[in-house]
């Protein structure tokens, strides 16, 4: 029979691969850095867990186009990620010690480049004991959805990776996607990536694609959590332009297990504490309204026993 | 880097554009230093704009700090007031690297307000160094009342062939310990770039830890957690947010600009 405790204990199927996640929120990949980015302003013990920036198995030094990375838009951003990454092992080896040493689980977010390297990254990472979990980011695309190779890039993951994976969905296509990721072995998804889009870079003319940030986004996500709940047997995590109290409980709500915070955290880190700190005190609470909402809805057992 | 509350004690205009605020600041935020800078959303609690704005220490003293920022004349916002609180998040970056025995600084501003570089001027005029500061392209219009009567300033005397030319460049170059720069956001990369090749040209090479360049592109956290500004360089990624602003123009990889 599912308990509280149970649902709070584990973010993935029933299975061996539990994780302990105590606490609803959690940092959004690419808002945290490695985890190391709010020492001294954020606890990290707020948090259900630290899930880091995006990371791919190779070094990528891809030649930066001069112009902006980051454009302004009303109540928001565009923000172009620099395709340059450091690598996985540079990645290890400065920042592992610092995750064992850290009070909540780790997730690392990996970015699905191609198949070998997801297989690669997968292994390395499932040896880390300071990884719990992996989150697989698949790619965002503007032409819509690819099945297949979602479905390899997360078998491809699950095959080499024994602890408890989620994948990412992309904003565009996640509904098509969400059914094949979940028959590839992922345990959760996670909905979703930020949206997409373009604006001209007002000093070179030239078009710059890049993810957008804001508190709007949420309006998008929240429907698509709730027909991801209907859709699939996995626990859903929420993320995408959470800024209030009522955003996360909102997706509790439409059934999330946890939510995750994006651009919130750079905006105002003290936000996001007090936040935390109330969404954690309702969760705590045994006669939590948040906690007894999400319980009724996975009154169809599809959480865990 | 902390989250504090700041507290505008005054507000001076300073020259056409900017509004120079007097600000009481958290007892916490303790040894600022050159190099170092704030985000704020302002006094703006509200998502629009979205993205903080940057402010650069002009002055600082205890628990006081006095910035430089856009006089809003042509947008809807009122400048500030005394009286008004707002959120500061930092000291973002790490301090200017100076050297030791630095005795002569070359400071230059091309085309944006020599906001990052004036607490430098500060420090550097304590330690008894002396100061040459070159104003290039629009930062020739900065407002120069407010600056120390012992910073020598020279204003850009472009040549057909030396856009960035300005007189005495030869022995205000050669006699320069370190030289930092400050340039407009736009296009900063390819700008370091000539900067580097002319440093090259008249010195006849450019020794490692002398030619810095501060990189600002706009900062969404400011705190290495998006990495929405990092610089390829030699040993490897930088966050200019978190590991600049200043970087050694030798070790930065601008030819991918
Ligand atoms: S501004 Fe976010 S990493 Fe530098």
């Amino acid at each position: 029979m599912q308990t509280r405790e149970s649902f709070a204990a584990a973010l993935t199927q029933p299975s061996t691969r539990e994780l302990p996640f105590l606490r609803p929120l959690l940092p959004a990949a690419g808002c945290f850095g490695y985890g190391e980015a709010y020492a001294g302003i954020l606890d990290v013990s707020l948090f259900g867990a630290v899930v880091t920036r995006p990371i791919t198995y190779r070094r990528r030094m891809v030649p930066q186009r001069e112009g902006a990375t980051v454009l302004p838009l009303p109540a928001g951003c565009l923000i172009a990620h620099p395709q340059t990454h450091p690598g996985l092992s540079s990645v290890l080896s400065q920042h592992r010690a610092r995750w064992q040493a850290l009070s909540v689980p780790l997730i690392c977010h990996l970015s699905a480049t191609d198949l070998e390297e997801t297989r690669k990254a997968a292994r390395r990472l499932d040896a880390e004991t300071a990884v719990a979990a992996l989150e697989l980011g698949l790619p965002s695309t503007h032409q819509g959805s690819d099945r297949t190779r979602a479905q390899s890039l997360v078998s491809a993951a699950r095959r080499r990776f024994e602890k408890p994976l989620l994948v990412r969905l992309p904003l565009q296509g996640a509904l098509d996607l969400a059914p094949v990721c979940v028959q590839a072995g992922a345990d959760a998804l996670v909905a979703t990536a930020p949206p997409q889009g373009a604006l001209r870079d007002p000093a070179y003319g030239h078009r710059i694609h890049g993810d957008l940030y804001g508190p709007w986004v949420k309006a998008q996500v929240l429907p698509l959590v709730e027909e991801l709940r209907q859709l699939v047997p996995v626990p859903i995590v929420a993320c995408g332009g959470v800024h209030s109290l009522t955003d996360v409980r909102e997706y509790l709500a439409a059934g999330a297990i946890a939510v995750q915070i994006d651009s919130l955290l750079w905006r105002d880190p003290a936000a996001v504490a007090s936040l935390a700190e109330e969404i954690n005190a309702e969760w705590d609470d045994p006669a939590a309204t948040v906690a007894r909402a999400t319980l009724t809805r996975d009154g169809d057992g599809s959480t865990v026993d | 880097m902390q989250q504090t509350m700041a507290f505008v004690e005054r507000v001076r205009r300073s020259g056409a554009h900017y509004q120079q605020l007097s600000l009481a600041i958290s007892p916490s935020l303790k040894n600022i230093q050159p190099g170092h800078s704030f985000l704020t959303p302002g006094r703006n609690p509200s998502f629009e704009p979205y993205l903080l704005e940057r402010w650069w220490p002009i002055h600082c003293a205890e628990n006081q700090l006095v910035v430089e920022c856009p006089f809003p004349y042509d947008s809807p916002l009122r400048p500030y007031e005394p009286g008004e609180a707002l959120t500061l998040l930092g000291p973002v970056g790490q301090p200017l690297p100076f050297q030791k025995k630095l005795r002569h600084a070359l400071l230059i501003a091309e085309d944006c307000p020599p906001h990052p570089l004036r607490l430098a001027i500060d420090r550097l005029l304590a330690r008894k160094a002396s100061i040459t500061l070159v104003l290039l392209g629009s930062a020739a219009q900065y407002d120069r009342r407010s600056l120390d009567p012992r910073v020598e300033i020279s204003l850009g005397a472009p040549r057909e062939d030396d856009p960035r030319h300005w007189p005495e460049q030869v022995l205000s170059v050669g006699w320069a310990d370190q030289v930092f720069i400050t340039t407009a956001a736009e296009g900063q990369r390819a700008r370091f770039a000539i900067w580097l090749r002319r440093f090259g040209e008249l010195r006849n090479g450019v020794p490692p830890k002398y030619l810095w360049g501060l990189f600002t592109p706009t900062w969404p956290c400011g705190a290495g957690a998006c990495g929405a500004c990092e610089i390829a360089t030699i040993d490897g990624l930088k966050s200019t947010c978190r590991q600049g602003p200043a970087l050694d123009l030798t070790r930065c990889r601008l030819e991918e600009a």
